[in-house]
């Protein structure tokens, strides 16, 4: 309620002068100060009597008088309190000043009316001598020609004690009380003659005025009927649209101090109705023109506020009252705000329209009025008046820009959410309130906090399932998740607003999209990290052991700005030191270098504001601090750094600074002569320091492999003169693939494109290692840069260059048996888990046939699954599954070219050997089956078969990639020989057996199947065969064994042989090895 | 009585169907009407059972909440579906809300009765909506 002159608002109380001595009109003064208003009582002009003949046809400026309640506020009291002390030792001199002083009363009285009181403290008086002192005061009064009706004598000890202020205020107020009735009965004598049409301006001052004056009785009834009574007068002039302005704010006014006299009687239903009863008529008042809305917007939205605090003020303290919903005072606040939001839209949509006549105008008002600051020339101008604006409505408008609307609207709301937190059964009325309140917090900028709330409430809205309410939460998530590049939260939101049962439009969906594919893969996307200049890390310069404890991040909304623009620099400092750490003061400092500005030209950068002169930075929570400051003159902000200064009484003196910096490039432009297109990209200047030097040195394994992370010792000589510190920018040049550095510090990882240095003393050297990996055969360049800064705010950088030649992690060798015969098997597309591995590699060409029950033998260095394979076929090929050919693959061609691929993963451990036998497990690709009785035996064939190279062209720039092109095993098992034994039996039942004999060659095989004797068995069967397979034949033999003793038996040996052409036999060795069965007992026996 | 805005709203709070004209920010804070409504409805829902013993379980909740220019009625079925009515501030008779209510609880019941509504889904019925509309055209 600031807004309003305290005259008009303020419960008034009776003025009373004060004169004579000194010491008593002080005593007087503290004892009664909240009970009377007191002026020095010295002279006092004429009051000019009103006739009635006067007040004929009169119409006054203005509803309420100014000057007239500044005057019975300030200068003329109703009732004069004159001190005097009387010496009986010295009755002449005290009788002469009392005379004195009554005279001067007398004078005043005649242009005046008020009473007086004279207050005579005596000195020296005779005890018992009460009559001698009536005797002196009636001498007193019939000298000084002072009459009962203008006042009275009060006498007093010498010692004054308390009991007698009693007397001297229930003397002041019966006095007060008097004077104000007998004004009140003048002016309802002037009520009669008034012309109710035309003088009604003139009645509602005077009702105004009885009401005023039953206040200063503490007449509340009275003074509430005197003030409705105006009330309804000033509302029938609504017409007068001349003085709308004027109008509305009376009523404001008296409907303020209708509302507190109800509430300091104690009718707060009455008090409530009343201003529901006016706020209804408020808002039904629409002003002639639609763009002035926010004006009544801003009026309706005070006036909530001023009976919310009203309605605070006076329940906190009657206890005992139920805050029901329309008594709650949240509500009111809750309707404030929203009607400051509404004031809030009207006005933007307004600067949006009048934008350039605004801009052309703008310079021409110097001062500024916002909403009801007309009001402050309320005494000057004798009544409230309408708002003389020189430049009309543009002014108004103007006002409003510079209004902070969103601080007030998150005021109001944060009020009415304080107040709805006390309610039982609010959840929801509370979450629709904390979803108006981080809009607000979005709209100013405050993305974290923002976004803290958006997520908390899109949780409610999307476990009701609640979309329509959903969906905006989530569209300030986006933005909250942009302001503060966020990914996660980013990719999360956006997909969450792209699934299908959000029923957006088409153009909502594609833009979704847009803006989901332009954030995340633009090369300038806020999201990555190399072209961020908005969000950056700062660097730290310290002096105090906990330089290492403070992160702070920084970030300009722009990069880019106008001169005279307001700028904002936002610093988020995070403490990881265990405990509170005040920093109790903190200075920004700018540093041009681009054009050698002096420092008389830095200084015309005028740092504006500042929030908070104190941080205090607990552990782990961020602190974000906010800077606005102006460039007077076109440049570039090379370097801000902040300065922080540590209040801690443990530190010494010297250790009592923190001193940020940050490389920040930051252009303003001169607005008449900025054009875009004049500048394409941000220039950044380097400039060399021969003191400032730096080396570094670094120490590497080689050569690393492509996917695996290889470390890189560092090393930073430093030999400047002065502590340095700043950034690591490691880097691949000529990255041809996806390649990643990482930074591990010895207290964590930092995956970052940018590296903080520690600040780095005189002639010191600092270490550090770098993890980086490619994914990459090629050899690279990994280009280190340091960008570094002295104390004296000098920067420059230096930068050290590594060839490396990364090699594959993984070896392949495709090994064979069998005839060497002409024909081309392609395998192309392996990748790996760790990404696409060959498929940007040329296809791998092997000179050399797959055959049935092939080996594929894979080396690697790394965790490699190979999952796809696919084998061309070509005229001297056909494919075979398993181990027959189905005719129908055979003789169609077709079914081929379908069949040409096969799919298995397999996976291989770094540095073991895994083989995969294709034949055994897969569909293989295509083989040429050839017979040919020549190469009879096992014979092994191993091949490297060397490099292949390719050359990529990018621009003019040619690459060159050696791939060492695998060998593979291929091993030819011609005779396979199953033989599967059970591995549990019982005495006396029968065991069956098969062995299987498996021709898989193209060759005929003669093999021979014996038996040995085993008592531990009866056996059934043929216990010695010869056997002729035909090429791709198998065989069956069938045994039944029945077991005759219990326990763990040997089975019976068999032994396979085959004989060669030449003569000679060939033992299968797999067959040689024992088998073991465990024998039950007969049923019936077990236990 | 002019029917600014019909909610109705499933057993675990989730709005089957929010019919109102109007549209963009308009419509969203009429919805947080509606969903501040559910405030409302609980706290007098347990109430009313307690009252009336469950068996004579009262339905119509009568005048939730008045906002400023807006009055906020509310209704509630056996099986915890809420009807929630935001009509402007004119002066309007129990009798006509509860009525209103009534026949829209006669049209749900048809609507969900449709072996094609997913019990608990959105109500997306044009059938239902048209039926809706000349309920409200009626009041």
């Amino acid at each position: 309620m600031n807004i309003y002159p305290k005259e008009l608002l303020t419960h008034p109380i009776p003025l009373v002068g004060l004169t004579g001595n000194p010491e008593t009109q002080i005593s007087i003064q503290k004892k009664f100060e909240n009970k009377f208003n007191f002026v020095s009582f010295t002279d006092i002009r004429p009051h000019k009597r009103t006739s009635i003949q006067e007040l004929d046809n009169y119409i006054p400026g203005g509803i309420i008088s100014g000057n007239w309640l500044i005057k019975h506020f300030y200068t003329y009291p109703v009732v004069v309190v004159s001190c005097h002390q009387f010496d009986f030792l010295n009755t002449k001199k005290s009788e002469k000043d009392i005379l004195d002083q009554l005279s001067h009363l007398n004078e005043c009285l005649k242009l005046r009316n008020f009473k007086s009181i004279i207050l005579l403290v005596l000195q020296n008086a005779p005890s018992g001598f009460s009559e001698v002192i009536e005797e002196k005061i009636t001498f007193l009064k019939r000298k000084g020609d002072f009459e009962n009706k203008k006042g009275t004598f009060l006498i007093f000890p010498q010692n004054f004690p308390n009991p007698y202020y009693s007397r001297i205020e229930s003397a002041i107020r019966n006095y007060a009380n008097r004077i104000h009735k007998e004004e009140i009965r003048k002016i309802k004598k002037y009520q009669d003659i008034l012309n109710r049409k035309t003088q009604n301006t003139l009645i509602a001052r005077h009702l105004f005025k009885c009401g005023f004056y039953s206040e200063c009785r503490i007449d509340f009834k009275n003074a509430i009927k005197y003030y409705q009574k105006s009330y309804q007068e000033v509302k029938e002039m609504i017409n007068k649209k001349e003085m709308l302005t004027e109008i509305k704010t009376v009523l404001e006014v008296l409907n303020i101090k209708i509302t507190r006299l109800h509430f300091v009687n104690k009718n707060f239903v009455e008090g409530i109705e009343e201003f529901h009863k006016h706020i209804n008529f408020v808002r039904r008042i629409n002003s002639e023109d639609s763009e002035r809305d926010f004006e009544s917007y801003a009026s309706i939205s005070q006036q909530y506020l001023s009976f919310a605090e009203l309605l605070e003020e006076n329940i906190s303290r009657q206890s005992g009252i139920q805050p029901k919903i329309t008594k709650n005072i949240g509500l009111y606040y809750q309707l404030a705000a929203e009607y400051a939001m509404k004031r809030q839209r009207a006005v933007e949509e307004l600067l949006v329209k009048y934008e350039d006549q605004l801009s052309r105008v703008e310079k021409n008002f110097h001062t500024s009025q916002t909403f009801h600051m007309h009001l402050l020339d309320f005494p000057k101008l004798n009544f409230i008046g309408q708002p003389n604006l020189q430049f009309g409505f543009l002014q108004e408008l103007s006002a409003e820009k510079n209004f902070r609307h969103s601080s007030q609207i998150l005021h109001l709301l944060q009020k009415a959410y304080h107040h709805y937190s006390d309610q039982e059964n609010s959840e929801r009325l509370l979450i629709s309130l904390q979803s108006k309140i981080a809009q607000q917090h979005l709209s100013k900028a405050e993305y974290d906090l923002a976004k803290e709330k958006f997520i908390q409430i899109a949780s409610n809205f999307r476990k009701i399932q609640w979309d329509s309410l959903l969906i905006p939460q989530l569209l300030n998530l986006m933005e909250c998740s942009i302001q503060t590049a966020d990914q996660k939260l980013f990719v999360d939101t956006v997909l969450e607003l792209l699934i299908p049962e959000f029923k957006h439009s088409l153009a909502q969906r594609i833009e979704y999209h847009e803006k989901f594919f332009s954030a995340l893969y633009e090369p300038h996307s806020i999201f990555n990290k190399t072209f961020l200049p908005q969000e950056l890390i700062f660097e730290m310069k310290l002096d105090t052991p906990f330089y290492s404890l403070i992160e702070t991040r920084t970030h300009f909304t722009t990069t880019k700005a106008y001169q005279n623009d307001t700028l904002i620099y936002k610093c988020r400092f995070i403490s990881h030191f265990p405990r509170k750490i005040i920093c109790s003061q903190i200075e920004i400092l700018f540093n041009i270098q681009k054009f050698d500005i002096s420092l008389d030209r830095i200084q015309t950068l005028t740092h504006t504001e500042s929030e908070n002169s104190e941080i205090v930075l607990l552990p782990e929570q961020p602190k974000t601090f906010r800077f606005s400051f102006k460039a007077k003159t076109p440049s570039i902000i090379q370097c801000i750094s902040v300065k922080l200064g540590l209040q801690n009484t443990k530190l010494t003196e010297s250790e009592k600074n923190f001193v940020f910096f940050r490389w920040n490039p930051f252009e303003i432009f001169q607005k008449e002569s900025f054009h875009p297109a004049k500048h394409p990209s941000r220039p950044i200047v380097h400039i060399q320091r021969p003191r400032a030097q730096m080396e570094i040195v670094a120490k590497m394994q080689t050569p690393p492999f492509v996917f695996e992370y290889f470390p890189i010792h560092l090393r930073l000589l430093s030999h400047s003169d002065h502590i340095i510190s700043g950034n690591l920018i490691p880097k691949f040049i000529r990255p041809l693939g996806k390649c990643s550095i990482h930074y591990q510090s010895p207290t964590n990882n930092i995956n970052s494109t940018s590296i903080s240095l520690p600040e780095i003393l005189p002639q010191k050297e600092y270490s550090i290692v770098l993890f980086a990996k490619c994914n990459k055969e090629s050899e690279h360049v990994i280009r280190v840069c340091a960008d570094y800064t002295t104390a004296n705010l000098y920067q420059t950088s230096i930068q050290s260059d590594f060839v490396l030649d990364f090699q594959s992690p993984f070896k392949m060798d495709l090994k064979f048996f069998g005839t060497e015969i002409p024909s081309i098997t392609t395998i192309s597309r392996l990748s790996s888990s760790l990404g696409p591995v060959l498929n940007e590699t040329p296809s791998l060409i092997i000179n050399r046939p797959f055959f049935l029950d092939s080996c594929l033998v894979i080396d690697t260095h790394i965790p490699l699954k190979i999952s796809n394979f696919n084998f061309v076929p070509n005229s001297g090929f056909r494919k075979i599954f398993g181990n027959s050919i189905p005719d129908e693959i055979i003789n169609n061609p077709d079914l081929i070219q379908q069949n040409n691929c096969f799919s298995n993963l397999f996976s291989v451990l770094p540095s073991q050997e895994d083989s995969l036998q294709i034949g055994k497990f897969v569909e293989i690709g295509f083989v040429q089956i050839c017979f040919s009785r020549k190469l009879f035996s096992f014979q092994k064939i191993q091949e490297d078969l060397g490099q292949f190279a390719k050359e990529w062209k990018e621009e003019d720039f040619v690459t060159k990639l050696l791939f060492k092109i695998p060998s593979a095993v291929v091993i030819k098992k011609d005779v396979l020989i199953t033989f599967d034994p059970p591995q549990e039996a019982r005495v006396g039942e029968t065991l069956q057996c098969k062995l299987v004999i498996q021709n898989c060659s193209s060759f005929f095989h003669f093999i021979s199947v014996e038996i040995e004797k085993n008592e531990n068995f009866l056996f059934s069967g043929v216990s010695s065969i010869n056997v002729d397979i035909l090429p791709n034949e198998n065989k069956t033999i069938s045994y039944n064994f029945i077991p005759v003793f219990q326990g763990l038996i040997m089975f019976p040996l068999i032994k396979v042989t085959e004989f060669l052409e030449n003569g000679s036999s060939q033992v299968f060795p797999e067959m040689s090895k024992p088998n073991y069965v465990f024998v039950y007992p007969p049923l019936g026996l077990d236990n | 009585m002019k029917i600014i805005c019909v909610g109705i709203i499933g057993p675990q709070n989730n709005p089957l169907l929010i019919h109102t004209d109007f549209s963009g920010e308009e419509r969203k804070n009429i919805e947080y009407i509606v969903y501040t409504a559910l405030d409302f409805c609980e706290e007098k829902i347990p109430a009313m059972s307690g009252n009336k013993k469950s068996s004579l379980f009262e339905s119509y909740l009568g005048l939730l909440f008045p906002t400023e220019d807006l009055r906020v009625y509310g209704y509630v079925t056996n099986t915890h579906h809420k009807y929630v009515l935001v009509l402007d501030d004119s002066d309007v008779k129990d009798v006509d809300t509860k009525k209103f209510f009534v026949q829209l609880h006669d049209i749900f019941i048809q609507a969900i009765s449709n072996p094609f509504y997913n019990y608990g889904e959105k109500i997306e019925s044009l059938n239902f909506i048209s039926n809706l509309k000349s309920l409200i055209s009626k009041s």
